[in-house]
């Protein structure tokens, strides 16, 4: 089953100095992404996405080797779940 | 890719990079008190922002970087648009709490509030019953809010009772404490009374709390509200200039802005000027920003300076109309905690 994620709507976050700072408001904890997990955010910002499609992006935007940028997402996909950050869906 | 930060950790960047993260919305004058110890307390009715203004400006704050607000006032509930810029706010993903005396507001304000992702709700009491009615001037006020804040909690609002404590008021803390923590709100008691300097009306200076007063406070803040006292609290400020202006600013219902919520001294307005040329280009503000760190001379020579809490200068520019010049009364307290009650 392919899932699709989206940011939490529960989060105040910005963009600040090209990295994106979020606050879990409930909570009041404090995150933020560097310029690499920023990219990855943004593409999030208008409608839920895919893994594949966030993946495709990245190869798009950085030179980076499918296998680097694939784990590396997953890694953060991941982490931004567990952290309540985005939210996984079914497609 | 990801890092979790503490709120000071990030402050402290943000402040580097001159980002007003935090802003402070004095979002109107009105108010249906009188409270003899109100610092913003003011005569100038009218004349306020409009929806327009505040849907634009919420815009503004968010382009320059702004996270979280307060709004405040008077009391914010009294604006005709209150729930139409939280509902902006909200939209333009804004952590924001609200400061209010409750006596305006009803149990659909609490839900809405709830609905819209309120952070935190402040309701002001300031004694148990005839005592609070009393010191607001408003008979049926204890009740109504006493009730407001029992269906914010049941509605899962984090609720803080912000208490005033004045000699007249003081017995009521105890009873407070435990009516908040019983229903499981947050107590926040504070004796911090601030002087007007720019006015004569400062007769309520009489009911402050006595040395011994100030003490008893200290000695049951933790059991009150399960934090460390006033005289306990960390605070690595001073005495240096502050960082005012640069992470913060306030604006008040007539578009002033000021570089922390305490200072009275605007440095620009936004009715015919945008936020950003004001945060970034006012002069005002940034001859304030420049004398981040600089040293305070008057108190570095007190011999209470290791003890003192009161190292906030829009505090002392609010008591004094001075940056460089604390208020008596607060060296009052310092001394309060050190036995020196002849101070």
């Amino acid at each position: 089953m392919t899932s699709l994620y989206s940011i939490n709507p529960d989060l105040a976050w910005r963009v600040i100095d090209n990295e994106v700072v979020i606050l879990k408001i409930k909570t009041t904890t404090y995150y933020s992404l560097d310029p690499i997990g920023t990219f990855i955010w943004k593409r999030m910002e208008k409608t839920p996405k895919t893994r594949e499609e966030i993946l495709k992006s990245i190869l798009e935007e950085f030179e980076v080797e499918n296998t680097t940028a694939s784990n590396d997402l997953d890694e953060l996909i991941a982490d931004l779940v567990r952290e309540e950050l985005i939210l996984e869906s079914a497609a | 890719m990801i890092q979790e930060k503490n709120l000071d950790t990030l402050l402290d960047r943000l402040e580097s990079l001159c980002v007003p993260i935090l802003g402070h919305i004095y979002l109107t004058d009105r108010c249906q008190f009188s409270c003899p110890h109100c610092y913003r307390a003011s005569k100038l009715i009218g004349d306020e922002l409009t929806l327009y203004d505040w849907l634009r400006l919420l815009e503004e704050f968010k382009t320059e970087g702004c996270m979280d607000l307060t709004f405040s006032g008077g009391e914010p509930l009294l604006h005709p648009d209150w729930r139409k810029i939280i509902m902006e706010a909200n939209k333009l993903k804004f952590s924001y709490e609200i400061m209010t005396n409750g006596f305006a507001m009803t149990e659909a304000d609490a839900e809405f509030l709830t609905q819209n992702n309120c952070r935190e709700l402040h309701i002001s009491m300031h004694g148990w019953g005839e005592t609070h009615d009393k010191f607001v001037g408003a008979a049926g006020s204890f009740t109504h809010c006493k009730l407001l804040a029992e269906y914010a909690v049941k509605l899962g609002l984090k609720t803080v009772i912000k208490m005033s404590l004045m000699h007249s008021n003081f017995h009521d803390a105890s009873l407070l404490a435990k009516w908040s923590r019983d229903i499981g709100t947050i107590f926040g008691p504070s004796y911090y009374i601030i002087p007007r300097f720019n006015s004569n009306e400062n007769e309520f200076l009489e009911d402050r709390l006595t040395p011994k007063e100030i003490r008893q406070c200290e000695h049951d803040y933790s059991e009150w509200t399960g934090r460390p006292s006033f005289s306990n609290c960390h605070d690595e400020n001073g005495p240096y200039f502050c960082n005012m202006g640069w992470n913060r600013f306030a604006i008040d219902a007539h578009g002033q802005i000021y570089p922390c919520s305490q200072v009275k001294e605007p440095v620009g307005e936004v009715k015919t000027k945008s936020f950003r040329e004001v945060w970034r280009y006012s002069e005002r503000m940034n001859e304030l920003r420049r004398r981040k760190n600089e040293k305070i001379d008057l108190c570095s020579n007190c011999e209470m300076e290791a003890s003192c809490k009161f190292r906030c200068m829009g505090l002392f520019h609010l008591s004094t109309g001075k940056y460089e010049e604390p208020s008596p009364l607060h060296c009052e307290i310092t001394a309060a905690w050190l036995g020196l009650d002849n101070f």
